[in-house]
């Protein structure tokens, strides 16, 4: 872990404990931190911005009616929070009409993976900007729906190996596999298709 | 594409963190309505301070009947100036490469076993020199910063060569003789008293101060406690 995470979380952790106690400027504090990460989890992944200023209220209000029960040996107020965002977009497209009333209570996570995933795209000039980018971006839709939500937590909230396990309540050693073979599959693939840049490596060697 | 490289793009592919598209506005009202519901499920701070506010419906008392109090009218009119201790403000050097976590789990512990610290507030920030630095203000009365860091030191052993700096919180107020009587023999915190206990606390108080001659003092609670009145009359009027 990083130290500014460390420190990130340290702090939500003193912050969280006074405002248990009846420190309402702790409460603030904490809601200060917290707003921008789930706002942003949420507002990529819902587009509707009502839908998504409303998905965003129920998590506080949820996170406020189960403050007491957050353990900090489980994990992070971030992740706890985040874990919070993440079922409440299950939620919100469980009961959409998207998926149909008649479906509400059979929808598999597993088919709303790509709702989960980040749908912000960046600016048309971004898009042309780089190649190795566009390039990155091919493979990663080419990943199973599980392996980009592991992305977008890990590089779009930018949470640690543990952190996305406790959002996606999986073991941190699996989620370590998936990123390490996923970096593996990226050196093998993408690197090929980017010979052009050497390595650091094949710069010593030559 | 080294493999920083392709990180890099992975952060850009997936947005800057923390971007939204939500209303600049909806951040604040929620919050509102959070602190509506924070209020009504959390009792309030109750740092000791607060129960120099005499309006403060949080110290639970309610004093009814003082204007009869006993002191003198001179008394009443002139002012005194009279000075607070307020707590300690410290601040800890965490050196770079000790993990922060345990240093904050082991502070939450050590100021746990001091009864004298009501209330603590925490920033943690990152020093120049690339560890962190912990500023804790503590409030509570009577605090001694050299045992207090003596004793962390000594709890925490991490901390044994940090630099640990200690400043006195205080400050000083005017007031009426009566306030300042009202405060110092008022001004307390319930916790499960009876009627009888009260009394005798606040007798106590005023014997203290050589004002309980002649003096009776009667307590009456609310059945569920949130209310008192305290009346204080002249023996001869019974």
């Amino acid at each position: 872990m990083d130290l500014k995470r460390n420190i990130r979380d340290g702090r939500h952790r003193i912050w969280w404990r006074s405002a248990r106690s009846g420190n309402e400027q702790a409460f603030r504090r904490l809601y200060g931190e917290l707003y921008a990460p789930v706002a942003s989890y949420v507002s990529q992944r819902v587009r509707n911005q009502q839908d998504a200023e409303d998905i965003v209220s129920q998590i506080f209000q949820r996170f406020l009616q189960r403050f007491e029960r957050f353990d900090a040996q489980q994990g992070s107020l971030m992740t706890w929070v985040l874990a919070m965002a993440r079922n409440a977009v299950i939620d919100h497209y469980r009961q959409s009409s998207a998926y149909g009333a008649a479906r509400t209570d059979t929808v598999d996570v597993a088919e709303m993976g790509d709702v989960l995933i980040a749908v912000t795209e960046a600016p048309l000039t971004n898009l042309i900007a780089c190649e190795e980018r566009e390039q990155l971006r091919r493979w990663l839709r080419r990943q199973p729906a599980d392996l980009r939500e592991m992305f977008a937590l890990r590089y779009g909230q930018g949470l640690g190996l543990k952190e996305v396990a406790q959002v996606l309540n999986l073991s941190e050693a699996a989620v370590k596999q998936r990123f390490a073979r996923a970096t593996k599959k990226i050196r093998q693939e993408l690197l090929t298709e980017f010979e052009t840049t050497p390595t650091e490596t094949e710069v010593r060697h030559a | 594409m080294r493999d920083r490289d392709w990180q890099q793009k992975m952060k850009e592919i997936h947005h800057t963190e923390n971007e939204h598209s939500l209303r600049p506005e909806h951040r604040d009202e929620l919050e509102h309505r959070l602190l509506v519901g924070y209020q009504n499920l959390r009792p309030r701070n109750r740092r000791w301070l607060m129960l120099l506010n005499f309006k403060n419906r949080t110290a639970r008392f309610a004093v009814a009947g003082l204007a009869m109090l006993i002191l003198g009218v001179g008394a009443c009119s002139t002012s005194t100036t009279s000075e607070v201790d307020l707590g300690q403000a410290l601040t800890i050097e965490v050196p770079e490469g000790v993990n922060v976590e345990t240093i904050d789990n082991a502070l939450s512990k050590f100021l746990e076993t001091k009864p004298e610290i009501q209330d603590v507030t925490v920033t943690l920030r990152e020093s120049v020199a690339g560890g962190a630095v912990f500023e804790l203000v503590l409030w509570g009365k009577e605090i001694a910063p050299e045992q207090l860091v003596a004793d962390l030191r000594r709890a925490v052993p991490a901390l044994a060569d940090s630099d640990i700096g200690t400043k006195a919180l205080s400050g000083s107020f005017r007031e009426t003789y009566a306030n300042k009587i009202m405060r110092e023999v008022f001004m307390f915190e319930l916790d499960g008293e009876t009627e009888i206990q009260v009394a005798a606390r606040i007798m106590a108080g005023l014997k203290s101060r050589g004002l309980a001659e002649g003096v009776v003092v009667d307590v009456r609670m609310t059945d569920d406690a949130t209310g008192i009145t305290i009346d204080i009359r002249p023996e001869d009027e019974e």
